[in-house]
């Protein structure tokens, strides 16, 4: 369901301005995008979806 | 000695995550392949493809995950409770919550199939291949099984 958000036409040319800065780095540009902005992000997701997979209670099975 | 909870727990994550992972890099290779007009980076889509998912797909999996948990506790499939895994632990009920998460994870990240066909009507988008919808199916299936 985010697939087509992604071709909104302003979203490529905001991700390109927001990358302008490192853009003709390629190891820069790999690190930030390969490891940076999914590590920041994916500690909130993996926050959030953590809430979602645990027991609900202590009263869990195994909890 | 039998697996703990938490482990099962933090396992669920690693799947659901890899396969998310997975599907971004396909993803992002099939956009940056198919808008040949605009000359798209296939890291600008990846990047794009992160953001993305870690706002309104988190946000769209928060949504799916509870109603799948109001369903299936409606339907009292216990296996499916979220985080409970049976007393002792059991390896088959990790499983099935894994499959269902990875489920969720891929219905957030692939639009339904029914609004494919309106991929053709995005200027960038080359008609005479397959849509991204039905790469992102494909992949999200490869992924699955």
């Amino acid at each position: 369901m985010t697939t087509p958000l992604l071709l909104l036409p302003f979203l490529e040319p905001a991700a390109e301005w927001l990358l302008r800065p490192i853009t003709g780095n390629p190891t820069l540009e790999l690190v930030v995008i390969m490891v940076i902005t999914p590590l920041v992000l994916d500690i909130v997701v993996f926050w959030v979806r953590r809430s979602a997979a645990r027991a609900p209670s202590d009263e869990a099975w195994c909890g | 000695m039998l697996p703990s909870p938490r482990l099962f727990d933090t396992s669920k994550q690693a799947i659901g995550q890899g396969a998310f992972h997975g599907l971004n890099i396909v993803l992002a290779l099939a956009l940056g392949w198919w808008t040949t007009e605009v000359e798209a980076d296939a890291c600008v889509w990846y990047f794009l493809s992160t953001v993305v998912d870690s706002t309104v797909g988190l946000l769209l999996l928060a949504g799916i995950v509870v109603l799948a948990d109001r369903l299936v506790r409606r339907k009292q499939w216990r296996s499916l409770y979220s985080g409970e895994y049976g007393k002792p632990p059991r390896v088959s009920y990790w499983a099935r919550q894994a499959a269902l998460f990875v489920g969720q994870v891929m219905l957030v990240k692939v639009r339904p199939a029914a609004c494919s066909q309106q991929d053709h009507d995005v200027g960038t988008m080359e008609t005479a291949h397959p849509t991204p919808a039905s790469l992102a199916l494909l992949s999200s299936c490869m992924f699955s099984w």
